[in-house]
């Protein structure tokens, strides 16, 4: 019933859901796990040092653009594009995905006081209502491609817990990991516009926790994608996903061996290339979770397009029967459509897949009308035969074959 | 000094394997994808545009513990006539005239110590989809539910059905 609050995808948009949704994805993910590791680190470091703690809560949030371009407008384009994805399936995904605004908006209200106040009571909660609504973003992201669960999910607990599902956030917490320390790196000590200049020393700990933070967090995506391919549902399995896997770890390793690097020689180096290599992590992770849910919703989105197409031919048809209204029924047309379609099963003299129009067509001479409503809505009349199928005819199609078909099938 | 030599080799050799890792989990699942049919037996145009019903070839679902392969004589009573010019119809054509049944790969199996009806289930009302998926739009036949144990008892919690071990167990 809430699925009428969305209209159902046209046949023509459909194919734009799945990439659209990884764009959001990208934009959203790296910024909300980069903003879910420095708030977090920025609360450890509260006391041990201030000056380090304002600098990591100030990474992903000191604009405030970034808030609404990476925090607010991709997720309400996820739960929109969710509507239109599920559509007509057992569950309202947009429902998910509002559950995890519902979480996820008090959050950044939260971090944004602590950022302005420093205060614990307001960041500890903040970053707790953070972390909640990742997972519960991990969790629908999952419950995607796992259509066997649409049926009978009527308890949110199965949903939240469940080995794949840590499995999932574990990969996308060392994504998360391994892009803050890049971006850790890459904005204070490469980008010129926000370059951090102090003495060596005070900046060496902020550099240390930036390699530190890319190479862990590279280290542990090979084997979070192996714990995540392990546990995948069958029907999401596809050679894309493995393919996709094998990219993301190719990827990580280059990450991997330059943080190492840069953390044994003490220098910045390589860092724009660690976070290019995030952002193209972020992308392929964004692609991997839409292709699953693509790969196991397959079926859906092909009988959704099906659906697409058929309302537009009953739209046309019945734009058609209006106009047919004043139009004269057309033996000819008919004939046409005898050799195209009929045929295919009846013949006048003999027997084929349909009896013989002669013998059941003169039946029919004195209520034309009947012949044309058989046509238009076919049911078993001898059991001897099988269940003629409806044609899709529009109107005067109808009235030009029972026409065609009276016409001859009398003259012999 | 000699640590940090080996780190670099360590972490290109923790990649190498993970890599391996992923490479041959695809090689356990390359067995589990959709099979070959002998036939390419295309459900949605049955479906949708014939407009047959699943019963229509699958006779004993309703009635029997198995739903039912068609015998070939149904698929024959159109198929005498209706779409023979098509490769896959012509197939099926050779197989009746030369008496062989059609050697289809079964795709939904269930381990032998479970005791399966499909009566039961038509009779409770689930529809086959919840089962099979969306069969109108499978181009080719896949397995899309697990029919793993913890599945089943899902269902049968949410539908109040029984959970008593030997309702499915032999």
């Amino acid at each position: 019933m809430l699925d009428n609050l969305f209209l159902p995808p046209a046949a023509e948009h459909l194919p734009l859901v799945g990439p659209l949704m990884v764009l959001l994805l990208l934009f959203h993910l790296p910024w909300l796990g980069t903003v879910l590791v420095t708030s977090g680190l920025s609360l450890a470091f509260r006391k041990k040092d201030a000056l380090l703690s304002t600098r990591l809560m100030d990474l992903a949030v000191s604009n405030p653009g970034a808030w609404w371009i990476f925090g607010v407008l991709p997720p309400i384009g996820l739960l929109l594009l969710s509507g239109q994805f599920f559509h007509g399936t057992p569950i309202f995904m947009p429902a998910y995905y509002a559950n995890i605004l519902v979480l996820m908006f008090p959050a950044y209200l939260l971090l944004y006081l602590y950022r302005r106040t420093r205060d614990i009571r307001l960041g500890g909660p903040g970053h707790l209502l953070l972390l909640a609504s990742c997972w519960f973003l991990i969790s629908t992201l999952d419950l995607g491609f796992f259509p066997e669960r649409f049926f009978f999910e009527s308890s949110i607990l199965p949903l939240l817990f469940s080995i794949q599902q840590a499995v999932h956030f574990l990969l996308f917490s060392a994504l998360a990991a391994l892009f803050s320390g890049a971006a850790i790196l890459f904005f204070y000590f490469r980008w010129s516009e926000s370059r951090l200049s102090g003495e060596e020393g005070e900046l060496k700990l902020l550099r240390i926790l930036g390699g530190a933070l890319a190479l862990g967090g590279a280290l542990a995506v090979p084997a979070a994608l192996v714990g995540e391919l392990y546990n995948l549902p069958l029907p999401a399995t596809s050679t894309t996903v493995f393919i996709t896997a094998l990219l993301m770890t190719v990827f990580a390793w280059p990450a991997a061996q330059l943080s190492f690097y840069m953390l044994k020689n003490g220098h910045v180096r390589f860092a724009p290339c660690v976070f290019g290599s995030g952002i193209l992590l972020f992308g392929l992770f964004g692609f991997h979770m839409v292709h699953l849910q693509s790969r196991a919703g397959a079926e859906h989105l092909r009988a959704l397009a099906q659906n697409a197409e058929a309302e537009r031919q009953k739209e046309t048809s019945a734009r058609e029967a209006l106009m047919a209204k004043n139009m004269v029924p057309d033996a000819a047309l008919g004939e046409k459509i005898f050799t195209t379609k009929c045929s295919a099963c009846h013949s006048f003299d003999k027997k084929v897949v349909g009896p013989a129009y002669n013998d059941v067509v003169p039946k029919y001479a004195a209520d034309p009308d009947a012949l044309a409503a058989f046509i238009r809505n076919p049911v078993k009349k001898n059991p001897a035969f099988p269940a003629m199928p409806g044609q899709g005819l529009t109107e005067l199609e109808v009235q030009s074959v029972a026409r065609f078909l009276l016409d001859r099938a009398g003259k012999k | 000094m000699e640590a940090k030599r080996i780190l670099p080799l360590a972490i290109t050799a923790w990649f190498l394997a993970a890599a391996a890792g992923i490479v041959v989990l695809m090689l356990f699942w390359l067995p589990d994808r959709p099979p070959v049919q002998p036939i390419a037996f295309p459900h949605p145009t049955h479906i949708n545009k014939v407009g047959l019903a699943c019963m229509h070839c699958h006779t004993t679902a309703a009635t029997s513990p198995r739903a039912g392969v068609p015998a070939m004589s149904v698929c024959m009573a159109c198929h005498e006539n209706a779409a023979t010019d098509r490769p896959e119809v012509q197939k099926l054509r050779g197989y009746w005239d030369r008496k062989e049944p059609i050697p289809w790969i079964k795709i939904h199996v269930l381990p032998w110590h479970v005791r399966f009806t499909h009566k039961r289930h038509i009779k409770a009302g689930v529809d086959c989809s919840v089962c099979h998926g969306d069969v109108r739009a499978m181009m080719p036949m896949r397995q899309v539910r697990s029919l793993k144990m913890g599945w089943c008892i899902g269902c049968h919690r949410s539908r109040g059905a029984t959970t008593d071990c030997a309702a499915c167990h032999k």
